[in-house]
């Protein structure tokens, strides 16, 4: 038997094959009616569903009681009823009947046919876990694609808001749909992501985030150049700044491309609070970003190499208190950010409620017991520190991921060739950040290349803007992407 | 390679050739400098300018006739068979002036902050970065650039607005004291700093098509940067030390980062010299080191292979920096004897023939979009 066979064969063909293929499967329901046929004469229909993925009141309502009527195949239920799929292949027809459809066919012809009538059990809307804030909706994407969708859609109403849907794998295909706003990225990039994902094999995807790989311009980038959002309304706000959202059926979250550096650096409030503070809160967390990662690499580099750059008070201090510490300067610096690094680690892992508690109880008994026994220097617990603290007030934590990495090379770099090691860390990484793109775009537009109209909104700074007059944004003055990704 | 990574704004070549050249003026020849001019040495980007201008000028304007064509293409359209022993002196130029911007780098560091580590040990690893940005073509670089140059302008204003308050301007006068040899001397040897422009500016056949007419604007932009940036830092070096003294230290520019403190507490703040330095470097070897790969690439029809005979160039660069240049005083002569004069013939002196050849030989009516006034 081929791998995937035509389901365009008679009643009893289809059944055996459909028998076959669920005979490992429980609750699959093989339903025969006995239903009229013109000039008096009756024939028989087979029903075949999931018992525990069904909706029986729409079954019975859009398919059982119109073929019992007398309906047609190809329409039945009247106009209010889902529109039968006609099914070809036997993958498809499991694939629907999986997901709560009912497949049916009538003594006599060779269609099989598909209609929505499926209860899929879902968990109800809640408050988002991740990008919690204390302004904005409170509302968070459930697994239930069609519920996500909805939310998206009476968020951004019109006809502006469009939603491709297509399916991802080979033999157990998912539904995924590509969502924007008309003419607001270009149609290259529109282009781009339904190829990338037409080219997803992968059977069995469970979250959005096993497609960012496929998504990506390079699948390997230190930085991350793709947003993942569990939040409607943030979603939409991307959406109007020309980006595209994916999502997938069974994932509470969407994925947003293109996504370049700046974006790492907003949080879910910076789109609700008052202008001003945001522009004063972002310029924070970039100088948070630039000490949590060179910080123990520029301590190690001037306590090993260059101690000469350091004013001399300051330097016997720190001589004075690194008097015994086993350690040079570099393993202890290694050693001390390793341990931070558990530390982090553990809080993650741990229940939310003693997490934290874990980490800060942790951090300070360590800490304070390393100092007492002349392990590591006091110098070297506040740049750990300071690093950690500057590392947590990064809102995404793939940006604090991609800071603990890089972190670690710099620091391998300036305890091997001090401040030289320290400048190649530095230009290796500007160099990556120029490297990398999404969709397209570079990673730090608008800076590097200048887009002087985009910095106020990257600082947040830019004013509301003016009331919409309604209707259809206009793809000419909102092409946002397009500009992006000109010199 | 696509040529899509290769393509970059007119601003991003401007900002290009500015951040490429500006360590000579700074670093690599500025003792040669002094030496020569003496107190009148702050006038050479001064009087270079218009000269390296009309280089810059004349580059741009053969980008236009030679759309999407790198000077080692349109020198054999412009001469015939004559013109490919000139198509090789420019790559083999690039690739010289890798060679000793990476050896000098790294005997400075040897000097300045690792005086144990072997300098190859550096260069290798400094070349290994380098290659790392020039596998991505010119596009990353000039992204590269466009972080790194306004950086190195913020901490070069700061030191010079750091030492205000110990700078003497009478010192830069009385001009031409010494009569005109030394500014003459001093000017041929900015036409140098000012023709390795023009020779940088040789990648224009990478700018957008879109962008290709506003070049020369550009590239104008870029001298008055690189002439300021040139004339500044020897004004200020003589105004503080007097030009008997900046002219007898190695690298009288950097002298003026001893002299900035934060707060009276951190008072040694020349440590931030090295990412000058390094930073201003890193441009300018990724950017020769790149148009030297493309040239030789073209002119042997082994464009296929760019990235594996660009680690090659950059591993033998790394070689002949080791080779080829034991020590400064070599350096020094090879910089005023061979190199200065080599960039204001390459730079200043050709283009504007080439331009005059072509626009004699009826080259520029093939394209339409370009005047001679465009």
């Amino acid at each position: 038997m081929p791998d995937n066979p035509s389901l365009n064969q008679s009643l009893e063909a289809n059944k055996k094959l459909l028998k076959q293929a669920f005979a490992t499967h429980r609750g699959m329901i093989f339903r025969e009616l006995t239903i009229p046929a013109p000039g008096g004469q009756t024939r028989t229909a087979l029903l075949v569903f999931a018992e525990a993925e069904t909706d029986n009141m729409r079954l019975d309502t859009f398919v059982v009681r119109p073929l019992l009527e007398g309906d047609s195949p190809g329409y039945i239920g009247g106009s209010l009823a889902p529109s039968p799929v006609p099914m070809k292949k036997l993958n498809d027809a499991i694939g629907f009947v999986t997901r709560g459809k009912v497949l049916f066919q009538v003594e006599g012809t060779t269609e099989m046919f598909a209609v929505e009538v499926s209860n899929l059990p879902h968990r109800q809307i809640g408050m988002p876990e991740t990008e919690s804030g204390i302004n904005g909706p409170k509302e968070a994407f459930t697994e239930h694609l069609i519920i996500n969708l909805t939310q998206m859609r009476r968020r951004l109403p019109g006809k502006f808001l469009k939603i491709e849907s297509l399916f991802i794998g080979t033999e157990a295909k998912l539904e995924a749909v590509i969502i924007y706003v008309e003419g607001k990225p270009t149609q290259t990039m529109i282009d781009t992501i339904r190829q990338r994902l037409n080219k997803v094999t992968q059977d069995g995807v469970q979250d959005v985030t096993e497609l960012a790989e496929a998504v990506a311009d390079a699948p390997l980038t230190l930085f991350p150049s793709i947003m993942l959002s569990e939040r409607p309304d943030l979603v939409c706000h991307y959406l109007m700044g020309g980006r595209i959202a994916v999502m997938v059926e069974n994932s509470p979250r969407a994925l947003v491309v293109p996504a370049v550096a700046n974006d790492f650096f907003t949080s879910s409030d910076d789109w609700y609070e008052w202008r001003p503070f945001v522009a004063f809160l972002r310029a924070l967390r970039y100088l948070a970003f630039l000490i949590a990662v060179p910080l123990p690499a520029l301590y190690v580099s001037v306590t090993t190499y260059h101690l000469q750059a350091l004013p001399t008070q300051l330097t016997l201090s720190l001589l004075a208190q690194r008097e015994g510490a086993p350690l040079p300067p570099p393993i202890e610096a290694l050693v001390m950010t390793l341990i931070f690094e558990i530390l982090r680690e553990a809080g993650i892992r741990l229940p939310r409620t003693i997490g934290p508690t874990v980490s800060i109880v942790g951090g300070l008994v360590i800490g304070e017991a390393a100092i007492r026994s002349g392990i590591t220097s006091p110098a070297m617990v506040l740049v750990v520190s300071a690093t950690a603290v500057a590392t947590f007030s990064l809102p995404s934590t793939t940006l604090a991921n991609a800071a603990t990495y890089t972190r670690f090379v710099v620091l391998a770099l300036a305890s091997t060739f001090g401040f030289f090691g320290l400048l190649l860390g530095y230009l290796l990484v500007i160099t990556i950040l120029a490297s990398t793109t999404s969709l397209g775009v570079p990673y730090e537009t608008p800076f590097f290349p200048l887009r002087p109209k985009f910095l106020p909104v990257s600082f947040g700074v830019q004013p509301r803007p003016p009331k919409s007059t309604g209707g259809t944004p206009s793809p000419k003055k909102t092409n946002q992407a397009e500009d992006y990704q000109e010199g | 390679m696509p040529m899509k990574k290769w393509e970059i704004s007119s601003l991003q070549a401007g900002w290009l050739i500015a951040g490429t050249v500006a360590l000579t003026g700074h670093a690599l020849a500025v003792t040669l400098f002094m030496r020569a001019g003496g107190r009148d040495t702050w006038l050479a980007g001064i009087l270079a300018m218009p000269f390296g201008a009309l280089g810059l000028w004349s580059i741009a304007k053969l980008a236009n006739i030679f759309p999407g064509k790198t000077i080692v293409e349109y020198l054999p359209k412009i001469f015939g068979y004559a013109g490919y022993p000139l198509a090789w002196i420019y790559p083999l130029f690039y690739l010289t002036t890798v060679v000793f911007t990476l050896r000098m780098t790294t005997d400075w560091l040897v000097d300045s902050i690792l005086p144990e580590t072997p300098s190859w040990v550096m260069s290798l690893l400094y070349m290994l970065v380098v290659l790392y940005c020039t596998w991505g073509g010119l596009d990353v670089l000039a992204r590269v650039n466009q972080f790194i140059l306004p950086l190195l302008t913020m901490l070069g204003l700061t030191v010079s607005f750091g030492t205000i308050g110990s700078k003497d301007y009478k010192l830069l006068l009385p001009m031409f004291e010494f009569g005109l040899g030394p500014v003459i001397a001093v000017t041929v040897m900015g036409l140098g700093d000012l023709g390795e422009m023009s020779v940088a500016a040789a990648f224009s056949a990478y700018v957008r098509p879109k962008d290709r007419p506003k070049l020369s604007k550009a590239f104008l932009y870029a001298l008055i940067y690189e002439v300021i940036t040139l004339t500044g830092p020897i004004a200020g070096s003589i105004s503080t030390l007097g030009y008997r003294v900046a002219r007898a230290m190695p690298y009288p520019t950097f002298q003026h980062w001893l002299m900035v403190s934060f707060a009276r507490f951190f008072e040694r703040t020349d440590l931030l010299v090295v990412h000058q330095w390094l930073a201003g470097a890193y441009v300018r070897t990724g950017l020769f080191l790149l148009m030297s790969s493309d040239g030789f690439t073209r002119l042997t029809g082994t464009r296929q292979h760019l990235k594996w005979i660009m680690t090659g160039l950059g591993l033998l660069a790394v070689l002949l920096g080791e080779v080829a240049f034991p020590n400064k005083p070599v350096f020094d002569a090879f910089i005023g004897y061979v190199y200065l004069p080599a960039a204001a013939i390459l730079g200043i002196v050709l283009p504007p023939v080439f331009l005059v050849v072509a626009y004699l030989r009826g080259m520029h009516r093939q394209n339409k979009g370009w005047s001679p006034g465009a």
